[in-house]
């Protein structure tokens, strides 16, 4: 469990992360989303306590950052942004340093080295020194080390930045696993990663957030969010045009020649919801049949950059 | 308490990963030798003790121990290294301890190194014994004295290079106030009371104290709050400017 309470952090003048509160409640993974220079990290490391807010209350477990930060940084497993280990230590020489220095010593130790060893898959690069790594393994370790004392809480900075593709899958799956006893904050420029893991998305821009739901609420933003492509056959394709121009709750953007035989038709609704039992409806009473059909669920990317682009319309999300 | 011996640990082997410790450890070795036999006059002296030995160390101390703090905090802090190390659950307090105690251990070895001095004046005549362990003592103390100071500055920058330069410089300057040298040169400025003043600030007239074998426990307690005191300044340091 996480609070945030009216965090604020200023760095000079200047306000990296504005008034921002949130809370990550057990069981959730947020996928803490923003351009660049939006603050997530500034927000992460006053989370695990390596940065002081300049105003507003954080908690962790119940412990206050600010007055208990021991405690806090025992309950928290952190994986930061950059060089999140010691280049001149081998892999497992640093991971017994970090599971020593977390207090667990003898087979405890070893049992909780060996198992995080297995789940990202060290174990062919255990005695290189950390320097020597590839960037992907040397990412790799900086997440052992944040998992390795198997904590509540989990604050991972773009943990997957850098890896191989069957890396990120094997990654994902494993957060998924440890979701359902811990809070997990990660930061990711990669959008699917939020709808594969994460079971709620915030958007922070210049430090304050713009946008708090599930991902699926938030791709539901998406402009193209619903819009429907319907395949009709040639011969019909007087009729369906027609059909879809009598329909009021829909607009027809494009029609397009997919093959000598087919029509493919793109469909926005002009309000938010389904159109597509309508839409079938309207077509099998004319007996137009449906070559194919499917329906764009929207894209996160979309929403992203309709709420943190600098050139956007100042959008409503309730709209 | 368990903490303080892992990073401790570590802290002391990452030493001997870097080929500086053992350029520190060569140097330190054969200069303090080599001062002693020519510069130190140890033959032509024709007495069985450590003194020219000992005579030296703070001198080597001001060069060489700010080659081994300027590492301490300026390189976690250049490479971010102290964003993990900084996350761990232990107190600042404990960090700034365990990084000292294992350079402190270090230069340790260093001493032990020129054991063999002691085992030659033992063979060469009959030396008070009694003064010589004081004498280590002393010089281990200052060592660890010079190594607060480095730590506190190192703490305060990203480079090494100004880490150790600034070490020297300051290292430089509080050993000079207790020399003899100094005072000669203010003696005709300022009163006789200031340069007392000057000179109980001074670290080798504490230290020459110590080596002569006179047990003062007010010399102790010079080195070991100086050494407080600026290992509680690297706390402050780091707790402000950890981040920036
Ligand atoms: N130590 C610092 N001193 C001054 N400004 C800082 C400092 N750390 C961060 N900032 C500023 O705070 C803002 C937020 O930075 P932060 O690293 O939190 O962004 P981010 O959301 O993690 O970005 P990215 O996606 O690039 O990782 C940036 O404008 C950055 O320049
Ligand atoms: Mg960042």
């Amino acid at each position: 469990m996480i609070t945030l309470e009216n965090v604020t952090r200023k760095f000079g003048s200047f306000v990296a992360v504005d008034n921002l509160s949130m809370t990550v409640p057990k069981g959730q993974v947020l996928g803490f989303l923003g351009p660049n220079g939006a603050g997530k990290t500034t927000t992460m490391r006053m989370i695990s306590g390596f940065l002081t807010p300049s105003a507003g209350k954080i908690t962790v477990c119940g412990y206050d950052v600010a007055e208990d930060p021991v405690e806090v940084k025992r309950h928290i497993g952190y994986m930061p942004e950059v060089a999140s280990s010691y280049g001149d230590m081998t892999v497992l020489s640093f991971l017994n340093f970090i599971t020593e220095a977390r207090g667990l010593f003898g087979s405890a130790k070893e049992k909780a080295v060996e198992k995080v060893i297995a789940d990202i898959s060290l174990s062919n690069v255990l005695y290189q020194p950390i320097d020597t790594l590839s960037k992907g393994y040397k990412r790799r370790v900086g997440l052992a080390q944040a998992l390795v004392h198997d904590p509540a809480v989990l604050i991972l900075d773009e943990p997957t930045e850098g890896l191989d593709p069957n890396q990120k899958r094997e990654i994902r799956t494993l957060i998924r696993d440890l979701q359902k006893d811990k809070s997990i904050i990660i930061s990711t420029h990669v959008l699917e990663e939020v709808e594969a893991m994460c079971s709620r998305a915030v958007i922070i821009d210049k430090g304050k957030i713009v946008l708090d739901d599930t991902p699926r609420a938030l791709i539901s933003l998406s402009e193209t969010h619903q819009t429907l492509f319907v395949l009709i056959a040639s011969y019909q394709r007087e009729r369906a045009q027609t059909v879809f121009n009598e329909m009021a709750q829909i607009t027809v953007t494009d029609v397009k020649q997919e093959s000598d035989e087919a029509f493919l038709f793109t469909l926005i609704p002009k309000g938010r919801e389904s159109v597509t039992a309508d839409v079938v409806e309207a077509l099998r009473r004319q007996d137009i049949k449906i070559l194919d059909m499917f329906i764009e669920k929207g894209r996160l990317e979309e929403v992203f950059y309709a709420f943190t682009s600098p050139d956007r319309e100042l959008k409503d999300p309730n709209a | 308490m368990k903490a303080l011996f892992v990073l401790t640990k570590r802290e002391f082997a990452s030493y001997f990963m870097t080929p500086v410790a053992w350029i520190f450890l060569m140097i330190f070795v054969s200069l303090s030798g080599l001062l002693t036999f020519y510069a130190g006059d140890f033959f032509g002296r024709g007495q069985a003790d450590l003194q020219s030995f000992f005579l030296f160390h703070p001198w080597l101390y001001v060069f060489l121990i700010p080659a081994v703090s300027m590492r301490m905090w300026a390189e976690e802090r250049r490479s971010g290294t102290i964003e993990m190390l900084m996350t761990l659950p232990v107190s600042t307090g404990e960090l700034v301890l365990g990084k000292f105690l294992a350079a402190w251990a270090f230069v340790g070895i260093a001493l032990i190194l020129t054991l063999p001095m002691w085992l030659t004046v033992n063979y060469l005549g009959d030396p008070d014994n009694g003064v010589i362990l004081m004498s280590y003592l002393a010089s281990f103390l200052i060592a660890g004295t010079f190594l607060s100071l480095g730590s506190c500055v190192s703490a305060c920058t990203k480079s090494q290079i100004i880490a150790f330069v600034s070490a020297m410089m300051a290292s430089l300057l509080l050993t000079f106030l207790g020399s003899d040298a100094l005072i000669n040169l203010f003696s005709g400025v300022a009163t006789e009371k200031v340069m007392k003043l000057f000179q109980s600030f001074g670290f080798l007239i504490h230290f020459l104290s110590l080596t002569r074998g006179v047990l003062d426990v007010r010399d102790l307690l010079f080195f070991i709050s100086f050494s407080g005191v600026f290992l509680f300044a690297t706390v402050i340091v780091l707790d402000h400017k950890k981040a920036v």
